[in-house]
């Protein structure tokens, strides 16, 4: 058998969160021993803000990697739109690729234009946790949302538990119920879920944010700070509400699924942690949008046979383990990672973030994806109710004048 | 027949001094053509482009300053909030700095350790200081509202309210730049008035304040002059702060011009259209500029220059 050409593949990621030395760890102790004839290169960027605008120049410039990450919805539209990634179909179909593991919703979100652009490196269901303080609600006097099976809760209870956790001392509160969960565009949309809305329509063409039931879960968020006063509002945060609750003075933190174990280690001894799950609404939904973190093959890439082989182990089980065991986020987006032993033992919410990614729901983006104009437009809009400035139907009003102007835009 | 060869041509004395300059030169106009020219050219040109970095750029000719002025909801605003900052800035600033000046120009003892005091603040880091601010502003725990409670005023909202998140962002900009390289030069400025100027003036009946007005303001009014100049650019660009610190927010109350070319460029992708606002801001600085130039004739005086 003729000896495999030896390339090198340059992998780019984020060094932050273990998420780019988690890469770079993986392919020298697992890829590169199983494939001898890969060389792997890790060129990672600082932060956040840094990652999308040098992905996109190194694109323009044809100087781009050849395996790099991205997340749904928006950045990943952003990169197909711009045509970073390859068209990753015929890389599955001439490996006969089994994607029965993985989540249908991941590999859903991976799929743009009607094309397989990445593979989901790990998964969760988007701002959807609920990280509790259970000494508070044991203190209150009052049962916290369930954490362990059925995971269901009605969001009409958060009103009993949020005013009996809020304390006030001296004329100033000092413990709040619950966040506001405002402040984020998935808050947002897990909530319209919950009541049945959504802020577009499925083909993205038109905003549905001023219907009822839309408004309605606009409204349920302002009640919670200005109608039940549990919550605090900008005013009110103390750094962040995510310094809030590792201090003590949130019963309730909406989080991000992913940075559930990272909070456990934050809390540690500080107070007891639970886990619940979105509530359900009205609509007798639960929000959630199925978020994928992937790793996937630019179209600049000269060894995409080499980099699927990469790819797949990356995106495989047996990484999607090790992961967690080495601190970069959440479990791999199949089921088998979640069910793992390792997993059950070290990822406390492993079955809860499992029943949530089974139960979420699509989250459109605007016909000429320009999701990250559209996300502006809806939290600096809605921002302005939630400061308690303008009223609810005022301000979703202007938040619909603001998002018919992004979807007037050119596609990207 | 032979051609008698031409002598060559010599340079004159001028013209190897003039040439020997332009080499001394040329570094400075390389990096300058390389770095500044050469991309502000280029970034007129792309502001007559549809350009989202990846594809080619397709040509709109004017279409980006037509939207900038009729489609884009955000412009107006943000150039409206962007003057609000620097208005209130600036003279604020060139006043404070200025006392603090007179301060340290009173030949005290420590005054080293004054002046030390007074410019560190300068030296924190722009991200350092928001982070800071953020906490001595917060409502309900910070250090202002605390000591505004101490003398019965209940304390604004700062960024948690629309209303006063730019007043922040003013608080947090004097504390930066009253005690920095401003101050700096004022002082420069002040130790360079002539003595005798004060002297003259005393015994002509005037007291401290007309001495401040009549003597001490006109001497330094060509360092009034550079530092108004310099001030109302580093104002009208504030971006930094309010990238870290708020975002924009809330609900747009920071949403400075600065940031929005920034978001339109390497968030939205539309460089063509912030190139194109790039260039409405060089033409609004510019405009700023040129009528300080104009009106400086009337109260900027040049030691030895008779009006």
């Amino acid at each position: 058998m003729a000896a495999k050409e030896q390339v090198e593949l340059t992998f780019h990621h984020i060094d932050a969160s273990n998420y780019g030395s988690f890469t770079d760890y993986f392919n020298k102790n697992f890829v590169e021993p199983r494939y001898p004839n890969i060389k792997t290169k890790a060129a990672l960027f600082p932060g956040w803000a840094e990652y999308l605008p040098k992905i996109m120049t190194m694109s323009a410039s044809g100087t781009i990697g050849d395996i790099i990450f991205s997340f749904t919805p928006n950045w990943l539209a952003t990169m197909v739109a711009k045509e970073v990634f390859a068209n990753h179909d015929e890389l599955a179909d001439a490996a006969n690729f089994d994607f029965s593991p993985y989540f249908p919703a991941g590999i859903e979100g991976c799929t743009m234009r009607g094309h397989l652009r990445s593979m989901p490196w790990h998964a969760h269901a988007g701002h959807t946790s609920h990280v509790l303080n259970l000494d508070l609600f044991e203190a209150a006097g009052v049962e916290p949302p369930p954490m362990e099976e059925p995971y269901e809760w009605d969001i009409e209870e958060e009103v009993e538990w949020g005013k009996a956790i809020t304390k006030e001392e001296n004329g100033k509160v000092t413990v709040y119920g619950r966040t506001l969960s405002s402040s984020g565009y998935d808050h947002i949309t897990g909530i319209c879920q919950s009541f049945g809305g959504s802020i577009l329509s499925e083909d993205g063409q038109t905003v549905t944010l001023g219907e009822d039931p839309a408004r309605e879960a606009i409204k349920w968020i302002y009640d919670r700070a200005f109608t039940h006063k549990y919550a605090p509002t900008a005013a009110n945060l103390e750094g962040n509400e995510r310094q809030m609750f590792v201090s003590g003075k949130l019963g309730c933190y909406q989080v991000v699924a992913s940075h559930v174990p990272a909070m456990l280690l934050e809390v540690g001894d500080r107070f007891k942690m639970g886990v619940a799950t979105h509530p359900t609404g009205p609509a007798g939904a639960a929000g959630a949008i199925f978020c994928v973190n992937t790793l996937g093959i630019t179209n600049n890439c000269k060894h995409k046979e080499e980099a699927w082989d990469a790819l797949v182990m990356h995106c495989g089980y047996e990484a999607g383990v090790q992961k967690v065991i080495y601190g970069a986020g959440s479990p791999g987006g199949r089921y088998d990672c979640f069910q793992s032993e390792e997993i059950q033992r070290r990822f406390a919410p492993a079955n809860l973030l499992m029943h949530q990614m089974d139960n979420t729901y699509p989250d459109p983006l605007p016909w000429n994806w320009r999701c990250d104009e559209e996300r502006t437009a809806v939290t600096q809009n809605l921002g302005e109710i939630f400061l308690g400035e303008v009223g609810v139907d005022e301000g979703i009003d202007k938040t619909i004048a603001a998002l018919e102007d992004v979807l007037k835009l050119e596609a990207m | 027949m032979s051609v008698a060869a031409k002598a060559p041509r010599r340079l004159t004395i001028r013209q190897r001094e003039a040439l020997e300059g332009y080499i001394c030169l040329l570094p400075w106009a390389l990096g300058f053509i390389l770095f500044v020219g050469g991309p502000m050219v280029a970034s007129l040109v792309l502001g007559l482009t549809n350009y989202d970095i990846v594809h080619a750029p397709k040509f709109v000719g004017l279409g980006n300053f037509v939207r900038a002025f009729t489609g884009d909801n955000l412009f107006w605003g943000s150039i409206g909030r962007t003057m609000y900052y620097a208005g209130v800035l600036v003279p604020l600033g060139m006043i404070t700095s200025l006392l603090a000046a007179s301060l340290l120009n009173q030949h005290l003892r420590a005054t080293t350790v004054y002046r030390t005091l007074y410019f560190l603040p300068s030296l924190t880091p722009t991200v350092a200081a928001a982070l800071l601010w953020l906490w001595i502003l917060q409502p309900d725990v910070g250090v202002v509202n605390h000591l505004l409670g101490l003398i019965g005023i209940d304390g604004p909202a700062w960024f948690g309210s629309r209303q006063w998140a730019i007043p922040a962002m003013i608080l947090i900009g004097l504390w930066s730049t009253v005690g920095g390289n401003r101050m700096m030069i004022f002082l420069a400025g002040l130790q360079g008035v002539p003595e005798e100027l004060y002297e003259a003036a005393e015994v002509d009946g005037a007291g401290p304040w007309r001495r401040f007005i009549n003597v001490t303001l006109p001497m330094i009014s060509p360092t009034l002059f550079l530092l108004l100049i310099l001030g109302i650019i580093a104002a009208l660009k504030v971006f930094a702060t309010a990238f870290v610190a708020t975002n924009g927010g809330p609900a747009y109350a920071t949403w400075f011009y600065a940031l929005h070319i920034y978001k339109q460029a390497f968030e939205y992708y539309n460089m063509g259209y912030a190139c194109a606002l790039s260039w409405i801001f060089f033409v609004i600085m510019f405009a700023f500029t040129y009528i300080q130039f104009r009106a400086s004739s009337r109260w900027v005086y040049y030691g030895g220059e008779s009006k």
